[in-house]
């Protein structure tokens, strides 16, 4: 195709008479919708070269200039088709020779451009993007240059020039056309998002769009697919013209065969290209970030620039190491080997990789550089020497271990089976250790979570004297990291799993309250400390519980809470944190049933949520599934409904009746139904669906409306708690309420099904005529007895699919009020009060009853202080529900009525004392604690008051009634 | 002989145990009904034989000391004990009053599920039977279990 003729387009050049009038038609047609139905209309009814045909029409053509829908050169981003174009490689490189002058020109500018972002010119910057923009170079090019500048913006002197300047020009430029592309760029050049997790969602998505296809370029931009390569090439030829001239040009640096096409290409274009890829990146950019992850942050946002050479070397290098594929060095080029080896030419062994602070950072753009290189250089160098020695490490095995705080994601990117060589071969427990560790990570099986309970039991009780904070402290002195990896995974459950450390079950709570309390001291985060407080009031509650608890109920509160603050509450904090604006905690309503794909960042919350119903509905140590499996497995639900019924038979007052052969057969004959009914109710019915049991009742998703409203409802709820407190604790409980609100409709259905099939086959009837010998009075009588038995049974199964009077974590007042006491009992010997407990009890839920134990505790540990020993302790409990509050009180003597003034002088200086340090600088008494709390309105109305020889310390807080 | 018998229900225990003495007449029988003390008896402890529940709780129930893990696949930890120990020959007989085992966080009719755990856990001599009060077949195959 000669380039004139490629420069007048126009409707003629499509053959099809059909083609030719729906074009006319879509002439001046802005509408989207439209212009997609249109295409689609000839897509379906013309042939494929026709098709082709017309897109080049509505492309190039200036009567179609404002179709929104694709166009060579743009000036907003374009509403893209879903479907992907099937333009040949010598196609598109037609078309971009036949615009050699308009692509050269624009190569000019964005050469501009990144050079005077290099040079940190914010305002040239800006002004060059504006250019390109004028002259229809809106590109993906352009976008991903804008985001690089907009995550940059505070290196530039000015911020806010920069944040505006680039917000404008999104909106002049319509980014709202590209939002999947928006979230794409957004998340993963954010080093606050969990990098692997959306790569996998981009790479799971089925649809396969063409922005689709350009956000995997973007994670991976290396292929020897020429299908791949292909698909890519039509995406990016999608968006704009310059994108699929830049698409070709950079893939060509792999030199591969696949774009042999390139040598067709312009050489001015080409030369134009060169100039811009040659351009310097200045890593000084990045060197003002955190220490640690100045690299990962470069590596992250390298597709941004991509068509710079170095950026594209760096990412080619440790792209290849840094993902999760176990076959990553099966599907490796030449041209990656090469630079593989080059890059780390110096490692000699694992001694010449960094283990040990370093005193400058930087970014290594050439050759690893052990003296300058940050944690995610350095994991590439762990993961290249792995591979290249076979998993050889021996003699360096305490090296090894070092790495481990020098390094990152090692658990994701090495792939299982060097892991496992190394095990096999290791000869230290410390190195064992480690690397169960690192197989657990993704590795999920019992028999991983045995080996690494089983590593962790040998070298605690060979060295550690049996106690696994030992073990835990021990580690932190030789990689924090191995330390931080165990405290993630040593939660109460695994603890508890411990069986040769941990011979009760409170034993687990206590250690991991201990670890929980050293390891905030270690790193000074106060949030370890608090969690490590409310687990010791748990097991003190447990102490006074003076009974066996029931562990049939549904989800345990407490266990679930625990695993979303393990597992789950550190993501959503850091998509909360991530949040740019107060406008963004105004969720937008979702689709929860495709979150799972969605990037953005609303949707990356959602996900976690979901991952948190599907753990309540499935986890099968405290969650739904838990529940089913007892209640079915133990026989509970088929002995509950069955062995009355079948009792009748022998029950001596019925033994004429079943003497009678007609009605023992016909008796027989229902049992036998009522029993396959409650054979096809446990086997089938009363399960989470899944794929073996499709006909399970319990929906771990959100599938249905009411629930998606309620799950939008929950985001909502999320951000709010969020935006209003600063922090993220009230999550887990929120949380737990939600999973509640979304399991009822389920439960209800399985209500409405037991009552069907009561209905159907568990009502005996008995035709009078077949037995005139028997009395109609006596079969009545059995049958209503038996009638009745059935239904009462069926109303006891059915009310244990009701949702439980405690759902969330909960104490009763008085029960509080025992295990302070006897806490306190621990500390003062002598303390030996006699109880006063008057007026009501209450049950707090929800994680309250924590702060109202602190509260509990300054009071009655003052009183066992300064009161008189044996005296009497009055303990109060009055609801005042027109205030929607509870007034707790504890009344105690004093010693003498010197002691009394003194503790009245005391009390009133605490309680108009500065409280703001109380939280740090805790006095003596806890006055200025309570004082504090009540500042932060967890309680209220603090007041001390001095009746006779006494001394009555009160508190209100809020409760709905 | 020593036959060991991990169960938490004490009716089906005592029919166990019922089965058991009819067979074979005075053995020894040593019953646990919680995980932590089946492990801490093989530290010191080989027995000849194994009748196992697959659902069990992680510790003895008892006031004051907090709320045992109920696992649903809590077996499946004693035959990763008995693998770490290397006491794979010894004779299983898997007693369980569900048709389908979790192993792996898959669930498995009990045939298949004794093909599973000898393949994953190299447990070499064992048997899986559906356990069910009103029935006998359980009895059958359990009585040749322990003449074997």
């Amino acid at each position: 195709m000669n380039n004139k003729h490629l420069n007048r387009i126009t409707i003629s050049l499509v053959k099809s008479k059909k083609a030719r009038n729906l074009l006319r038609g879509m002439i001046g047609e802005t509408e989207h919708y439209k212009v997609k139905n249109t295409l689609r209309k000839i897509k379906n009814n013309c042939s494929s070269i026709e098709y082709k045909k017309s897109i080049e029409v509505i492309r190039a053509a200036e009567l179609f200039e404002h179709n929104s829908v694709s166009r060579d050169f743009n000036k907003v981003c374009p509403n893209t088709l879903p479907d992907l174009m099937r333009f040949t490689e010598n196609e598109i490189i037609d078309k971009i020779n036949s615009q050699e002058d308009r692509i050269n020109k624009l190569l000019h500018l964005y050469r501009d451009l990144l050079v005077s972002i290099q040079e940190m010119k914010i305002r040239d910057s800006l002004k060059l993007c504006r250019s390109i923009i004028e002259h229809k170079g809106v590109s993906c090019c352009l976008i991903r240059i804008l985001f690089y500048i907009k995550n940059h913006a505070d290196d530039y002197d000015d911020y806010d020039d920069a944040q505006e300047g680039v917000e404008d020009i999104f909106r002049k430029i319509e980014m709202s056309n590209i939002g999947y592309l928006d979230n794409a760029i957004k998340e993963l050049s954010n080093s606050r998002t969990d990098y692997f997790n959306i790569c996998k969602k981009i790479n799971g998505d089925q649809n396969k769009t063409p922005l689709n296809l350009i956000a995997r370029d973007f994670i991976s931009h290396v292929t020897s697919d020429e299908i791949v390569f292909l698909n890519t090439l039509n995406a990016y030829y999608t968006f704009s013209l310059l994108d699929s001239f830049l698409y070709i040009s950079s893939v060509n640096r792999l030199k591969l065969p696949l774009t042999k096409g390139v040598k067709n290409i312009k050489s001015s274009l080409m030369d134009s290209f060169y100039s811009l890829s040659n351009i310097k990146v200045n890593t000084k950019l990045y060197l003002n970030e955190y220490y640690d992850d100045l690299d990962i942050n470069l590596f992250r946002e390298s597709f941004l620039l991509i068509e710079l050479d170095e950026l594209f070397k760096y990412k080619t290098i440790h792209g290849a190491l840094y993902n999760t594929s176990e076959k990553k060095e099966d599907v490796r080029l030449p041209v990656e080997k090469r630079l593989l080896s080059d890059y780390f030419e110096s490692i000699k062994s694992l001694s010449d990789l960094r283990n040990h602070e370093n005193g400058g950072n930087g970014i290594s753009m050439d050759k690893y550089d052990s003296e300058k290189c940050s944690h995610f250089e350095n994991s590439s160098a762990l993961l290249y020497y792995i591979e290249k020695n076979d998993a050889n490490i021996s003699g360096e095995e305490k090296i090894f271990i070092e790495l481990m705080s020098y390094t990152r994601d090692i658990g994701y990117t090495c792939p299982s089976h060097y892991i496992k060589k190394i095990q096999h071969n290791a000869d230290s427990d410390e190195l064992r250790l480690v690397l169960a560790c690192l197989i657990s990570i993704k590795d999920k099986s019992q028999i991983a979570d045995h080996e690494l309970r089983r590593v962790m039991q040998k070298l605690a009780t060979s060295k550690f004297d049996s106690k696994i904070k030992y073990l835990v402290r021990y580690l932190y002195d030789i990689s924090p990291s191995v330390t931080h990896h165990l405290m993630q995974v040593c939660d109460e459950t695994f603890l508890s799993k411990l069986f040769h450390l941990t011979e009760k079950p409170n034993k687990a709570i206590e250690d991991r309250a201990d670890m929980l309390e050293w390891y905030g001291e270690q790193i000074k985060d106060l949030s370890y400390i608090e969690r490590a407080k409310n687990l010791r009031i748990d097991v003190q509650i447990n102490k006074e519980k003076g009974m066996i608890d029931d562990s049939r109920i549904y989800v345990d509160p407490l266990k679930f809470t625990q695993w979303i603050n393990d597992n789950i509450l550190n993501d959503i904090t850091l998509l909360l944190e991530a949040k740019e604006n107060k406008n963004e905690f105004t969720a937008q309503p979702l689709d929860w049933r495709k979150v799972q794909n969605g990037i953005s960042n609303d949707e990356q919350i959602a996900s976690l949520l979901l991952k948190c119903y599907s753990e309540f509905c499935n986890n099968k140590l405290f969650g739904i599934a838990s529940y089913l499996g007892r209640r079915i497995r133990h026989g509970t639900f088929k002995g509950t409904a069955l062995k009355e019924v079948k009792d009748f038979s022998s029950n001596k007052k019925y033994e004429d009746i079943f003497n009678d052969r007609d009605l023992s057969d016909c008796y027989n004959d229902w049992l036998k139904c009522y029993e396959n009914m409650l054979e096809e109710l446990k086997k089938s019915y009363l399960h989470i669906k899944s794929k073996k049991k499709p006909l399970g009742l319990i929906h771990s998703n959100i599938g249905t409306t009411s629930k998606n409203i309620i799950a939008n409802h929950m985001l909502h709820d999320i951000l709010k708690s969020y935006n209003k407190n600063g922090t993220s604790l009230e999550v887990p409980y929120l949380v737990t309420e939600y999973c509640w609100r979304f399991i009822e409709e389920d439960l209800a259905n399985i209500r409405k099904r037991l009552m069907e099939y009561k209905s159907k086959h568990a009502v005996f009837g008995f035709r009078l005529n077949y037995s005139r010998l028997l009395k109609r009075k006596h079969i009545n009588e059995f049958c209503q007895e038996l009638n009745s038995v059935t239904a009462e049974k069926f109303r006891t199964i059915s009310s244990w699919f009701n949702k439980p009077s405690i759902a969330s974590p909960s104490a009763n007042l008085t029960l509080l009020f025992k295990a302070v006491i006897s806490e306190i009992k621990g500390f003062f010997t002598l303390f030996e009060p006699t109880i006063i407990h008057k007026e009501s009890d209450f049950n707090i839920s929800g994680g309250l009853y924590f702060v109202i134990y602190d509260a509990l505790y300054i009071l009655i540990y003052n009183a066992a202080k300064y009161g008189k020993e044996n005296s009497e302790l009055e303990f109060k409990v009055i609801p005042h529900s027109e205030h929607q509050v509870i007034n707790i009180s504890i009344t105690s003597e004093a010693k003498n009525s010197k002691s009394l003034a003194e503790s009245k002088r005391l009390i009133n200086a605490a309680l108009n004392a500065d409280f703001e340090n109380a939280h740090i600088e805790e006095g003596k008494s806890g006055i200025k604690k309570l004082r504090r709390m009540a500042n932060d309105q967890y309680i209220s109305n603090v007041r001390y008051t001095f009746p006779s020889n006494k001394i009555t310390a009160s508190f209100d807080f809020s409760v709905e009634f | 002989m020593n036959i060991l018998v991990v169960e938490d229900d004490s009716f089906k225990f005592s029919k166990i145990e019922t089965l058991i003495e009819n067979t074979l007449g005075k053995v020894k029988i040593t019953r646990f009904d919680n995980i932590h003390d089946t492990v801490i008896y093989f530290e010191s402890n080989i027995p000849d034989k194994i009748i196992l529940d697959m659902s069990l709780p992680s510790h003895a129930a008892k006031v004051g000391e907090g709320s045992p893990l109920s696992m649903p696949a809590g077996g499946i930890e004693i035959i990763l004990e008995l693998k770490s120990l290397n006491m794979i020959d010894i004779p299983i007989l898997i007693l369980t009053q569900y048709p389908e085992i979790e192993i792996e966080n898959e669930y498995y009719s009990i045939d298949e599920s004794g093909i599973e755990i000898k393949n994953i856990y190299g447990i070499n001599n064992l048997a899986v039977v559906l356990y069910e009060n009103d029935s006998s077949d359980w009895k059958d195959e359990a009585v040749d279990f322990l003449r074997l």
